[in-house]
């Protein structure tokens, strides 16, 4: 996993106000996806939320990834599933060995994508003990291409082992009790518009359930000014006054969401950095 | 304008804005497309007698809103666009499959069932349409100016690796195997292949995939190999790109998104993919024009400032430090929260403040 610790450079700490607290749906689903636009805090996001719940679950086994890292070797999975299907270690292995598998699955992303999310629902479903899986998701056009993969090769293969395997992944990634999304949305009219068109092709194009989604809005300065009075944030710079009335008109038209906004966050430590950053957490 | 402008910023080494080919690469959120944008307009202003081509791959079409394009049209991909006060260009919001319809009319390539499928819209094949279309443009010698924003990718390198995905596709000797088989005329491929092959093994393979399918895939994965020119002609993109006289290549990353990872990872694969004419570029930084607009003290505007004034300073010279040898433009921070023709004007000055 890439390590968040880059993305802080300063060594002044803008603290996170303890007013504001973060909650989280309850219960947990099995498989929870991360997402949003790039540079939202995705990642950041991800990590401390992994730290909250192992201090609030010790039981809970909790398996952080962004779909990229060691835990996600497609290709050794794919092995394991042909093995498992075809009952043969040695076809298993001479059909992910050849290259002719290997430059159809190099030059095609959506089997890369499938394979992944094989991979994942496998691991997901036949996990010892309580688990969650916790992914870092890539960007929006990205998280919509995960359960795209799936849509996609169900139609190519319309019948046999592995479409029927396909079916039992959807019935698991678009049940809202196995699989959960959150999408961060930072402060910037262009990231709102990005996130709720997020949302519409989730729910409209792919057929989610709503109640498996949850918004949350990340990197929000209104939290570092909100004890300023309104005479006093005239007196804030235009370009921060016009930054605070847009996250205003943002969080205004969600104002039951507040309990999900997280301030802009800057530890001076880079190593309590994900320790600080659960610390905004709540059940 | 900005106070950060590094040393390592030579004006008289400078090939920006001379080059027919721009990139803009850079992990979302930094503002990518918003440059690559006025970019382009600034050059449409600049060249007013030139052919200017801006190109998206972002598949959430941000362009769009940009340029307050009507959403009634999902099918139309091109664009004759003419701004008041800064000139006429073309627009390109990609959609793969659109693209592939139109690149591949002359084959059966885009009736296939498969083909079909793989090229939706996040079926993940927009970098490589990208690359085939970038190259159709340039090829054709129609434009003077081509400008790219690259899709963020599940990683940004993605289309910077879509010339090599080609080549290990096309330049494999099974498909030549397979091209054998499938000119015995009167057998199904399958079956061909279950003549030679090890029967078992694609008995299996149709138990797996379900009755009928094995056919198809192999007549598709033929029909590709028989038009295979259409994805490697591409490749020409390879040494385009390579050269500095032709392509110049830009970072966008801002400080609120920084990540040395990504920048590193960049710089690799620039190395390799790259010419020498490559900038970083530090987007929407705050604390010139915050200290330029505070007139008043508060506690947490202080703290704010403070913060954002360091870290700012700290990535611009850690930049400098770990990539002395590309060249960082700086910008500022500006809100289109408003009023987006203000937003647009305002890069387009940084941008004119930087080359002119």
């Amino acid at each position: 996993m890439k390590s968040v610790d880059t993305i802080i450079n300063s060594s002044l700490p803008l603290p996170i106000n303890s007013k504001f607290k973060v909650s989280l749906p309850s219960p947990l689903p099995k498989v929870l996806f991360v997402s949003g636009k790039g540079g939202v805090g995705k990642t950041l996001f991800t990590q401390s939320l992994g730290a909250f719940l192992r201090k609030e679950y010790p039981n809970l086994n909790i398996i952080l990834s962004n779909l990229e890292d060691s835990f996600f070797s497609p290709l050794l999975s794919v092995q394991e599933y042909l093995k498992l299907r075809l009952h043969s270690d040695k076809i298993a292995q001479w059909i992910t060995e050849s290259s002719f598998f290997n430059s159809i699955y190099q030059m095609t992303p959506g089997l890369q994508t499938v394979c992944c999310m094989g991979h994942l629902y496998f691991q997901a479903t036949h996990a010892l003990g309580p688990t969650i899986y916790l992914i870092d998701s890539p960007s929006s056009g990205h998280l919509l291409s995960l359960f795209e993969s799936i849509r996609i090769f169900t139609e190519i293969f319309q019948k046999g082992i592995l479409f029927d395997d396909l079916i039992k992944m959807k019935n698991f990634f678009w049940n809202s009790n196995e699989t959960q999304i959150f999408l961060l949305c930072g402060p910037h009219p262009i990231i709102y518009t990005e996130t709720q068109e997020l949302m519409a092709s989730l729910t409209q194009e792919q057929g989610l359930n709503s109640a498996a989604i949850f918004w949350y809005w990340n990197q929000f300065l209104t939290p570092h000014f909100s004890e300023l009075e309104e005479s006093e944030k005239k007196l804030l710079p235009p370009l921060l006054q016009q930054q605070l009335e847009t996250e205003y008109k943002m969080l205004e038209k969600k104002s039951l969401l507040l309990k999900r906004t997280i301030p802009l966050f800057f530890s001076s430590n880079p190593d309590t950095l994900i320790e600080d950053f659960s610390s905004c957490f709540t059940l | 304008m900005n106070s950060l402008a590094p040393s390592s910023y030579r004006k008289e080494e400078c090939l920006i804005g001379k080059t027919p080919l721009a990139i803009f690469c850079g992990t979302g959120g930094v503002g990518k497309t918003s440059l690559a944008a006025t970019y382009a307009l600034f050059l449409v202003q600049k060249n007013p007698k030139k052919k200017i081509l801006l190109i998206t791959i972002d598949p959430s079409l941000r362009l769009k809103d940009f340029f307050k394009l009507p959403e009634n049209n999902p099918t139309q991909d091109f664009f004759s666009l003419s701004l008041p006060e800064i000139g006429n260009f073309d627009l390109l919001l990609l959609q793969p499959f659109y693209s592939f319809s139109k690149i591949s009319s002359k084959t059966s390539l885009e009736k296939n069932r498969l083909v079909k499928l793989l090229m939706s819209n996040f079926g993940g094949m927009q970098e490589i349409m990208g690359m085939i279309e970038l190259y159709n443009y340039y090829s054709s010698q129609y434009y003077d100016f081509i400008i790219l924003d690259t899709p963020p990718g599940k990683h940004f390198l993605d289309f910077l690796n879509s010339c090599q995905k080609i080549r290990k596709f096309f330049h494999n000797k099974v498909f030549d195997l397979l091209k054998s088989f499938s000119s015995q005329k009167k057998l199904p491929i399958w079956k061909k292949i279950l003549i030679q092959g090890p029967e078992k093994l694609l008995f299996y393979l149709e138990k797996m995939t379900g009755e009928g399918f094995l056919q198809e895939f192999l007549e598709t994965v033929i029909l590709i190999r028989e038009n295979y020119q259409l994805f490697t002609n591409a490749l020409e993109m390879e040494n385009i790109l390579k050269d500095p006289n032709k392509t110049a290549s830009f970072y966008v990353t801002s400080c609120k998104h920084y990540k040395a990872d990504d920048l590193e990872d960049f710089a690799l694969k620039s190395q390799e993919t790259l010419s020498k004419n490559s900038y970083i570029v530090l987007n929407r930084q705050e604390s010139s024009i915050l200290f330029e607009q505070t007139r008043h003290s508060l506690p947490p505007l202080e703290m704010y400032l403070k913060y954002i004034q360091e870290k700012e300073k700290n990535i611009s010279l850690q930049i400098q430090e770990k990539f002395p040898h590309f060249s960082l433009l700086c910008f500022n921070e500006s809100s289109w929260h408003e009023e987006i023709d203000l937003f647009i004007k305002d890069l387009l000055n940084q941008w004119k403040g930087h080359l002119s």
